[in-house]
C-alpha cells in the first residue's frame, strides 16, 4: 500500500510529516490520537509528543542515554506505544518521550518502508509494498 | 414503489437509457440481488480526517481556506485487495462504492448497511443515504465505527445494499441541475466548498476575507493548528530535540515512584541482574523482577496480560552498559 502526505510549510524549508495513529498496545479499547510526525531520518528512534503519551496513559518501560542534537547527554524515558501509519499497523514500538508538540517517525519505523520524498511537489510517499533489494 | 428483484433485474437489463440502472462492474449477480435490493462493495479508496490539529469545519469559510482544509485530509489511495483498512472503535472515514452506479430520472436509490456489518458496530452512512434521479458516480460512504473493537475493511467486500424505488414527474433531476456537486467521477472524497444562496448571504454580511481581520485571525490560528507552532516559537523536529529532551521532573509524575524504584533496584543489583538474566530483558516492578524474554514485545504482551498498563522498568541485562541512542544531528562529531 503506497500514501501521500503533503509537506508542512510551517518549516522554512517545508517538511516531511506523516500523519500516524497512536494508542496503547494490546489495549483493544484504546483512545486513538491522530499526531503529525515529522520523518527523521537522522534519528535512531521514534519520539512521540509527552503530551500524547500521558493523555494515553502510556507505560513507561525504560530509560536511555541519548544524544541530541546538540551532542548533549540525557537520559530519558522510553514508552510503550502501538503505531498505525500508511495502513500497517506496529503493535508495540519503543518510543522516546519529547516535550515538543510534533514527534518524530526515526528509523526503527522509517526502515520498514519504502520512503519517497517528492522536494518539488512537496509530496511524501510511503509504501511497504515493494521488494526490498 | 419499491423495486423488486424482478424489477431491478429489468432495469438492469434495460436498453433505454431513461429508463436504465447502470451498475458496473457486476461481480455476481445472483448473489448481490435480493428479494429488494443489491448488495455493493467496498471500493480501494478511503479518507481520513485527523482527529486533531485540525480547522474547525466551518461552513463560511473563504475557498482559500477551504482549499487549506483539504490540503490536510488524510487521502488513503489505492488499497489492493488484500490491504487492511482499520476502522478503529468511533472513528469517522469516507469510502467509496466498488460500483460505477447510475439512476434514470424516474428512480431514487437509497444506500444502507447489511445487518451482518451492522451487528458488527458498522454504519455506511450518517444522513446522506438517498441517491438522487439522475445521479452518475460512485456513492461514496460516510462509515463510522460504532462497535466495540477495531474493524477491519478490505476493497471488495460487500457492506452495503442499494434499493430502488420509483418517482414520478420529476422536473429536473440531478444531471440537469445548474450545480451538482457530486457527478461524476471526483478524486476527493470529502464534501465540496459549501454553497448556497443563504450561505452566499452570510458571506456577504461578514464581508469579504481579504478585508476581514476575523478571517485573517482564522487563517492565522489555522496555519498553526494545522502545522503545530511555527518554528521559532518553538522547534519541533526531532533533529532539534535540544529543546525538547523533557526533564526529569517534569516526567517523574507520569512514570511514578514505583517506576524510579524498580529503576534504582536494577542499578543497585546489576551484577547479579546480569549473572541471572544476561542477554534477556526483565520485567522489574518495584524492587522485584516478575518476569523475563529475550524477546522484549513477547514479554511485553505477557507483562500486559498479567499487570495491566502498569509502569514497569524493561531493560535488556547486560555487563556492557547500553549504546546511547541518537536522535538526529551529525554523530561523525562525536566519532
Amino acid at each position: 500500500m503506497k500514501q501521500t502526505w503533503n509537506y508542512s510549510f510551517a518549516f522554512e524549508p517545508p517538511s516531511p510529516v506523516v500523519d500516524v495513529d497512536l494508542y496503547l498496545p494490546w489495549e483493544e479499547s484504546s483512545q486513538i490520537l491522530t499526531r503529525s510526525l515529522q520523518v527523521d531520518s537522522g534519528a535512531d528512534m521514534t519520539g512521540v509528543p509527552m503530551e500524547v503519551l500521558s493523555t494515553l496513559g502510556a507505560r513507561p518501560v525504560n530509560v536511555l542515554s541519548v544524544f541530541d542534537f546538540n551532542q548533549r547527554l540525557s537520559d530519558i524515558p522510553i514508552f510503550e506505544i502501538s503505531i498505525t501509519i500508511a495502513g500497517r499497523n506496529f503493535k508495540v514500538v519503543r518510543v522516546v518521550g519529547v516535550r515538543s508538540r510534533l514527534g518524530f517517525l526515526g528509523r526503527d519505523v522509517l526502515r520498514e518502508f519504502l520512503v519517497e520524498l517528492e522536494g518539488r511537489s512537496g509530496e511524501t510517499s510511503f509504501s511497504d509494498d515493494y521488494l526490498a533489494p | 414503489m419499491r423495486l423488486s428483484d424482478a424489477k431491478i433485474v429489468e432495469r438492469l437489463a434495460e436498453r433505454n437509457p431513461a429508463k436504465q440502472i447502470v451498475i458496473t462492474p457486476m461481480v455476481n449477480a445472483l448473489e448481490q440481488i435480493g428479494s429488494a435490493s443489491v448488495d455493493v462493495h467496498l471500493g480501494s479508496q478511503f479518507m481520513v480526517v485527523a482527529h486533531s490539529d485540525r480547522l474547525d469545519f466551518d461552513p463560511l469559510m473563504s475557498p482559500k481556506e477551504y482549499n487549506e482544509w483539504l490540503r490536510h485530509l488524510r487521502l488513503v489511495n489505492r488499497y489492493s485487495v488484500l490491504d487492511r483498512f482499520i476502522l478503529h472503535p468511533f472513528q469517522f472515514a469516507l469510502g467509496r462504492t466498488l460500483e460505477f452506479i447510475k439512476l434514470p430520472r424516474d428512480i431514487v436509490g437509497r444506500i444502507d448497511g447489511r445487518s451482518s456489518w451492522a451487528r458488527q458496530g458498522l454504519v455506511v452512512h450518517s444522513t446522506a443515504g438517498d441517491i438522487h434521479p439522475g445521479t452518475s458516480g460512485f456513492v461514496v460512504f460516510e462509515l463510522m465505527n460504532y462497535g466495540p473493537v477495531p474493524i477491519v475493511l478490505y476493497p471488495g467486500l460487500a457492506i452495503a445494499q442499494l434499493r430502488f424505488e420509483t418517482v414520478e414527474d420529476v422536473r429536473e433531476d440531478y444531471s440537469e441541475r445548474p450545480v451538482s456537486k457530486y457527478m461524476g467521477f471526483r478524486p476527493n472524497l470529502w464534501s465540496s466548498y459549501p454553497d448556497d444562496s443563504i450561505l452566499r448571504a452570510m458571506r456577504n454580511l461578514k464581508g469579504p476575507w481579504e478585508e476581514s481581520s476575523e478571517a485573517r485571525g482564522v487563517q492565522e490560528v489555522s496555519e498553526q493548528r494545522l502545522f503545530g507552532p511555527v518554528p521559532n516559537q518553538d522547534p519541533l523536529s526531532g533533529s532539534q530535540l535540544g529543546m525538547s529532551v523533557p526533564s526529569a521532573s517534569q516526567e517523574r509524575d507520569l512514570l511514578g515512584e514505583d517506576f524510579d524504584q524498580a529503576v534504582h533496584y536494577y542499578q543497585s543489583h546489576h551484577t547479579e541482574l546480569v549473572a541471572q538474566f544476561e542477554g534477556k530483558y526483565v520485567a522489574i516492578i518495584k524492587e522485584e523482577v516478575v518476569d523475563s524474554d529475550a524477546d522484549w514485545r513477547r514479554l511485553s504482551k505477557r507483562t500486559h496480560e498479567k499487570y495491566g498498563n502498569k509502569p514497569m522498568f524493561m531493560p535488556f541485562v547486560s555487563a556492557e552498559p547500553e549504546k546511547p541512542k541518537y536522535l538526529g544531528g551529525p554523530r561523525r562529531s562525536l566519532q
